[in-house]
């Protein structure tokens, strides 16, 4: 190794992630004020919902990510992020589907009028939870949602 | 009132003979006395035996606990266990406040480990009912240890990417036996069991780690509907070279960095949803017979 890939290697070290992601806090529920933190650092621009019927979520976030509606769920203890689209695919594509992905898994719905294709995925918060970890399960979620439009289009 | 006397009758007439069995004082225990009394104890063990044959092993578990009951001698007995590493002063700190069992620090190519130790001398006379409370004891014990390590700060120490080294520590320090091998792209795998599920871990460079857990094919109807009931895992099908089957899935995502005490969580969770999704798919193979 020459003296400047020394001093190259050096700097690399400095600036490695691992230093900074030490000092990070680690938390074991997550408080609507942390979601609406890491969705601002983002730049997303959401609307905060009530959950619906029985739902134990302490709040929903609503936005659109690739020309779609996504809501993240906030249950404390939990995060659950899913898009909805109103269609129908055949059970095998949409097993399919979870044979391809790793971060995201693809379920249909089937309602008395209706047929909805939900996109989702889960984040369990119990044995400790960053806020990179949050604001990495939110943008992780955007790449599946997109590879997504393209699977039902 | 006949009932209450007939009641009392036979808990005068057992509860002394229990009592008397548990009076009788040793001073040594043969292996197939030891054997009997776990036995007695409704105690699972595997045994096994040091190469000179003169100290005998038995391993079993209690709750989450993998405990070995390491017998020197038919006088000296030690039950032990491993648990997760901390600090070494957050070790004698226990050691200066317990009152029975002891906890030692060690340090191994995997990292930190600790393990929890309560030894019995036999050789002065003590009851049976005396070793019995040595086990109910050491159990007692094991939880108290496990609160105390609670989440300790290296279980917070936030990793750029998980090595195989760490999930290999993790694993021991759970009592988690596994066996490792690359893949044919050179990432490693793990296989253990859990949960009575044989369970495959895969380490995709410390980035992205994968479990998975195989089963009879079910149904893509009851894949989806499990899928749409359960949090965290995914349910699939495949086509294998010869076999069709319904595999269960996790993955955590690492890209951020994550702790130790995540992975571990990560990894015990998917125990309990290997044994959910077992129950299932038998549910479904009753149902369909």
């Amino acid at each position: 190794m020459n003296r400047l890939h020394f001093v190259f290697a050096f700097v690399i070290a400095l600036v490695t992630p691992h230093v900074a992601l030490a000092q990070a806090k680690v938390s074991r529920d997550v408080s609507n004020e942390t979601v609406e933190k890491v969705l601002q650092g983002i730049g997303l621009k959401f609307t905060k919902a009530p959950p619906k019927d029985k739902d134990a979520a302490l709040l929903y976030f609503e936005f659109t990510r690739s020309d779609l509606p996504v809501r993240l769920k906030n249950y404390g203890k939990d995060l659950w992020i899913e898009t909805t689209v109103d269609k129908k695919l055949r059970l095998d594509d949409v097993n399919r589907w979870n044979a391809d992905a790793k971060f995201s898994r693809l379920v249909l719905i089937e309602n008395k009028d209706s047929t909805t294709l939900s996109l989702e995925a889960q984040l369990d918060c119990t044995g400790g939870v960053t806020e990179a970890a949050i604001r990495q399960f939110v943008n992780r979620f955007d790449e599946e949602t997109k590879k997504f439009a393209k699977f039902v289009k | 009132m006949l009932r209450n006397f007939i009641a009392f009758v036979v808990f005068v007439a057992v509860i002394p003979a229990a009592s008397a069995q548990d009076e009788k004082v040793v001073r040594n225990l043969a292996p197939d006395a030891v054997e009997a009394l776990l036995k007695d104890q409704k105690i699972e063990f595997v045994k096994s035996s040091s190469k000179k044959g003169d100290e005998h092993y038995y391993d079993f578990k209690r709750d989450a606990y993998k405990i070995r009951l390491t017998c020197f001698s038919p006088s000296e007995f030690m039950l032990d266990c491993v648990f997760r590493g901390v600090p070494i002063e957050k070790v004698n700190v226990w050691n200066a406040s317990t009152r029975f069992s002891r906890a030692s620090y060690h340090k191994d190519m995997s990292g930190e480990f600790t393990i929890l130790e309560y030894g019995l001398d036999l050789s002065g006379g003590v009851t049976t009912g005396a070793i019995k409370q040595f086990l109910v004891r050491f159990d007692e014990e094991l939880k108290k240890y496990d609160r105390y390590l609670g989440n300790s700060a290296s279980d917070d120490v936030v990793l750029a990417q998980v090595s195989d080294e760490k999930l290999e520590n993790i694993f021991k320090t759970q009592g988690i036996n596994y066996s490792k091998k690359a893949n044919k792209d050179g990432f490693n795998m793990f296989d253990f069991e859990l949960s009575g599920q044989s369970i495959r871990l895969y380490n995709f460079g410390g980035k992205d780690l994968m479990m998975d857990t195989h089963f009879k094919k079910i149904s893509l109807e009851h894949v989806n509907i499990y899928n749409l009931s359960r949090k965290f895992v995914r349910v699939v099908n495949y086509k294998g070279k010869d076999v069709e089957y319904t595999s269960l899935e996790a993955n955590l995502d690492c890209e951020a960095g994550v702790t130790e005490g995540m992975v571990r969580h990560w990894i015990l969770s998917f125990g309990d949803d290997a044994r959910h999704f077992a129950d299932y798919s038998k549910k479904l193979q009753m149902a369909q017979k």
